[in-house]
């Protein structure tokens, strides 16, 4: 088996229809068959169909294609109807099949060296209307990371950029939820077959994104998770990003190889700078040293996209809430909060009893200045 | 020959007044007692013969028939021993069996005669004097707790000797029975003042205690919670007389009152977490009191809210929901009265760092949903005030002064009490009692906070329990506050006890 580049560009590649759209869906389940040697058999047969037909005749198999692929494909009884019912199955949940040609595919994850053949897509939201930044960070979060991601996940999603993520615990899941909180979209990357089996907070969590945007896979439905599946998600999540942020990451994680795919596909990478004592923050540390941009105002990001001309600037930051007529001791309080500052810090610092401090900070959340983030933290709104 | 004379026997936390009716016959020698006898009241049998006969009286010699009246009711205690006694000894003519009519004889029989101290003599006491009693003869360990009921006299005894001698000469053996507390308040343990930092717990415990609503604390290992807890017995008002009596009535039941009389301090109870559901309602045959009982006007505080079995925390609703336990057996139901207020601590997740900001949370997002579960359900939806109480960081403390004082807090507490009780004109009902039905009119919310109310409501997509707990709460804060009417910084106030409702912890860090 050879390594060579296909000649073939996806962009000469018409989009597949029918039988052939099946045919696509087939090669994609093929194990380790990727979109290199697809592109490779597309030149040499002109359709995938016709690549089926001469898996299906036997004999050696061409220099891109392994023989046991070559052969697994060519025993499979029915591949065209096999494609077909994947597409039944996936439409049964409401997902759509997107093959890489499709002007719904999202442009960067198709200049990726080696994409997705098809991607599954479920959800109302669609992935190429707005540029997308990728947000990763570690399951086991401190409320440090959880508060930076929910909060830069809802600037990003106000200014009109999406927040792509994987919809993992922790950094994963605030980043989606606080796109969602900013009313833009948002993708989550499976590392799974849709269909699997999932846990139930995972599948509420899938409801809500795909409520707000997309969820997506490139494996075939049903599809279970294993340790090989996950890096490939992470290819996609950065691959179909114009930047890549780590919030918190320890220094063996998925946030970490995330963002090795970011800088092998030449996208920027910022990371959130960290304690440094603190395990969780190791990760992000590293990467600031080697590759990464520290990320100390998410304005940055905002301004970097812009500056790409990629960005509808209509949607633009959401005017600031300004503190209009705010009592004295709201102002104070609103004032001595910068972000997760805790009740002890604000009360050692003004000096109020506690149940004024409470009233004020109460109203404050209320009139939508301030978010109250766990462990009796708070964090000023912008 | 024949006598009678006055017992008592327990009913739940009642006393029940029972007729000890002697007959001597001519016959073979026997010994019987009729009238649904618990084994501890037959075997008074062998206890009274003895005694009788080592006090240096004659054990009667004839077919003796003792019946305790009424027949249909099953009788439990050992404090039959000395009604028991006396009608043998006033139906053999060793002691008057004149006056015996208005006397209620309550106390167990040791061989040699002496008469030892027994559970429940302030509840047996009552029902004497219900039933029409004007003496009582109790052990003279107990006469503290009998010398609570008015109207009754009590004669404090040691010996069986004494009793007869009372009983011929009408004379009352001379004894100094001090009911005085050495002083009001005292091992009332930790202070607040010793809390330092969690300004806002402390606070949310203030308004807790000053409307008696149930609270919870949430918070990782470490913040305080269960100090915090134990300081809550140093605020709370004092009891009035009415509820002394349920109170002490209950330690007598359970063998605790220390002799001294009515309880002056409310009941603080911790359980484990190993605890059965018999151990927590109640139980056994005959019924005895459980935790929530033995807590009643008082506090029930459960640490590790969430390691109690989910039978033990399922089976606390109906008490907190009617006040009341009902313990049914064959023979007997009994009722014992289960009003306390609920303190209770939980960890955020099973390793407790679920929302710190200094150490990530390691337990699995399956993990923290089964810890939840736990910490939402019918239980925790009777708990108006919950409140996080995060670790506190020793750079945040740096200037931080003590916080206020028990008595000060106490002090707060008792004249908001007495506001809810000018309000509602009945001393034990308290703003967390207040009825949902046209709560709105009674808290007395002014329209500003009215307005502020629904629109939280609908903001925060709040369900109708959830916002009478919020109209109660600010009621209680208007209370603290001095206010007659609900304005809107209490609501306000209220919208900051609701940690576990919005639950915000868990949705952003486990999906």
């Amino acid at each position: 088996m050879d390594d060579k580049e296909p000649k073939l560009r996806w962009e000469n590649v018409a989009e597949p229809e029918g039988k052939e759209l099946a045919a696509w869906v087939f090669w994609n389940s093929v194990p380790g068959f990727g979109s290199r040697s697809f592109l490779r058999m597309l030149e040499d047969y002109g359709s995938a169909v016709e690549g089926l037909h001469a898996a299906k005749h036997g004999g050696k198999p061409p220099a891109y294609a392994r023989r046991a692929q070559w052969n697994w494909a060519g025993r499979v009884h029915d591949p065209l109807c096999m494609g077909m019912t994947e597409i039944a199955k996936a439409s049964s949940i409401s997902a759509r099949v997107i093959p890489c040609p499709s002007r719904l595919y999202p442009a960067p994850l198709r200049n990726i060296p080696d994409p997705p053949i098809v991607l599954y897509v479920l959800g109302k939201g669609e992935l190429t209307e707005v540029p997308w930044a990728a947000m990763v960070g570690s399951r086991q979060a401190t409320a440090y990371g959880i508060s930076i991601a929910r909060r830069y996940g809802r600037m990003l999603a106000s200014a009109g950029i999406g927040v792509v993520s994987g919809l993992a615990r922790g950094i994963d899941a605030s980043a989606h939820r606080g796109a969602i909180e900013g009313g833009g979209p948002t993708v989550g990357v499976l590392g799974a077959g849709m269909g699997d089996d999932m846990t139930g907070r995972l599948k509420k969590l899938i409801r809500e994104v795909a409520a707000c945007g997309c969820v997506i896979s490139p494996f075939p439905m049903g599809w279970a998770a294993s340790k090989d599946t996950f890096p490939a998600r992470n290819r996609i999540i950065s691959g179909m990003s114009e930047v890549c942020i780590v919030v918190e990451a320890a220094e063996k994680s998925g946030a970490k190889i995330t963002a090795d795919f970011a800088n092998e596909h030449g996208k920027d990478v910022f990371a959130v700078p960290g304690d440094i004592n603190r395990p969780t923050s190791v990760g992000a540390n590293q990467l600031l040293s080697t590759h990464a941009e520290p990320l100390l105002d998410i304005g940055d990001v905002i301004d970097r996209i812009a500056s790409r001309g990629l960005l509808d600037r209509t949607h633009g930051p959401t005017a600031r809430i300004s503190g209009g007529v705010l009592a004295p001791v709201d102002r104070a309080v609103l004032e001595s909060l910068t972000v997760n500052t805790s009740f002890e810090r604000i009360q050692t610092d003004l000096g109020l009893p506690a149940q004024e401090l409470l009233v004020s900070l109460a109203r404050l959340e209320f009139a939508g200045l301030v978010d109250r983030e766990p462990g009796m933290r708070y964090s000023k709104r912008c | 020959m024949l006598s009678a004379a006055r017992g008592c026997a327990l009913q739940g936390i009642t006393g029940m007044s029972v007729t000890v009716e002697c007959d001597l016959a001519r016959g073979l020698p026997s010994f019987d007692i009729v009238g649904l006898p618990d084994p501890t009241v037959r075997e008074s049998r062998e206890r009274v013969r003895a005694a009788i006969r080592n006090s240096g009286y004659e054990f009667p010699l004839s077919r003796i028939t003792v019946n305790l009246a009424p027949a249909d009711v099953r009788k439990v205690g050992v404090g039959l021993d000395l009604p028991i006694a006396v009608s043998i000894l006033a139906a053999s003519g060793q002691s008057p069996h004149k006056g015996l009519e208005g006397i209620t004889f309550i106390g167990e029989l040791s061989l040699e005669g002496v008469i030892r101290p027994v559970r429940g003599v302030l509840p047996a006491c009552a029902g004497a004097r219900e039933a029409g009693s004007t003496v009582v003869v109790v052990p003279v360990e107990n006469a503290g707790e009998a010398m609570c009921i008015p109207e009754v006299s009590v004669v404090a005894v040691r010996t069986l000797q004494e009793v007869v001698r009372f009983l011929e000469t009408g004379i009352v053996p001379n004894r100094d029975i001090s009911t005085k507390h050495a002083h009001l308040g005292a091992n009332l343990g930790p202070d607040f003042s010793q809390v330092i930092g969690q300004a806002a717990t402390v606070r949310a415990l203030e308004v807790a205690v000053a409307g008696g609503h149930n609270i919870i604390m949430v918070g990782p290992p470490g913040a305080g919670k269960t100090l915090m807890a134990s300081c809550v017995p140093s605020v709370l008002p004092a009891m009035d007389r009415e509820e002394a009596i349920e109170v002490t009535s209950i330690q007598s039941i359970m063998g605790l009152v220390d002799g001294r009389g009515l309880a002056v301090s409310r009941p603080f109870r911790n359980p484990h977490h190993s605890i059965t559901p018999a151990g927590m309602l109640g139980g056994g045959n005959p019924p005895m009191p459980g935790e929530v009982t033995l807590a009643h006007r008082g506090v029930l505080y459960l640490d590790e809210y969430c390691e109690y079995r989910q039978a033990v925390l399922q089976c606390l609703r109906s008490p907190m929901e009617d006040g009341f336990v009902v313990i049914s057996r064959s023979h007997v139901q009994v009722a014992f009265p289960s009003r306390f207020m609920l303190v209770a601590s939980a960890n955020p997740c099973p390793c407790g760092y679920l929302g710190d900001s200094e150490r990530p949370c390691v337990c699995s997002g399956a993990q923290v949903q089964r810890y939840r579960r736990k910490l939402s359900g019918p239980v925790i939806d009777r708990i108006d005030i919950q409140i996080e109480a995060p670790r506190v960081s020793r750079a945040d403390l740096q200037g931080h002064s003590a916080g206020r004082s028990s008595d000060k807090i106490r002090a707060n507490v008792s004249e908001a009490r007495e506001r809810q009780r000018r309000r509602f004109g009945n001393p034990i009902v308290t703003n967390s009692c207040m009825d949902p039905r046209n709560i709105e009119h009674a808290a007395m919310l002014s329209p500003i906070a009215g307005a502020l109310l629904y629109e939280a409501v609908d903001k925060m997509a709040l369900s109708a329990r959830a916002c009478h707990k919020l109209i109660k709460v600010a009621r209680t804060i208007a209370d603290l506050d001095a206010s007659a009417r609900i304005k809107d910084d209490h609501v306000l106030e209220a919208l900051q006890y609701r940690a576990l409702d919005s639950a915000e912890i868990a949705r952003c860090s486990h999906g």
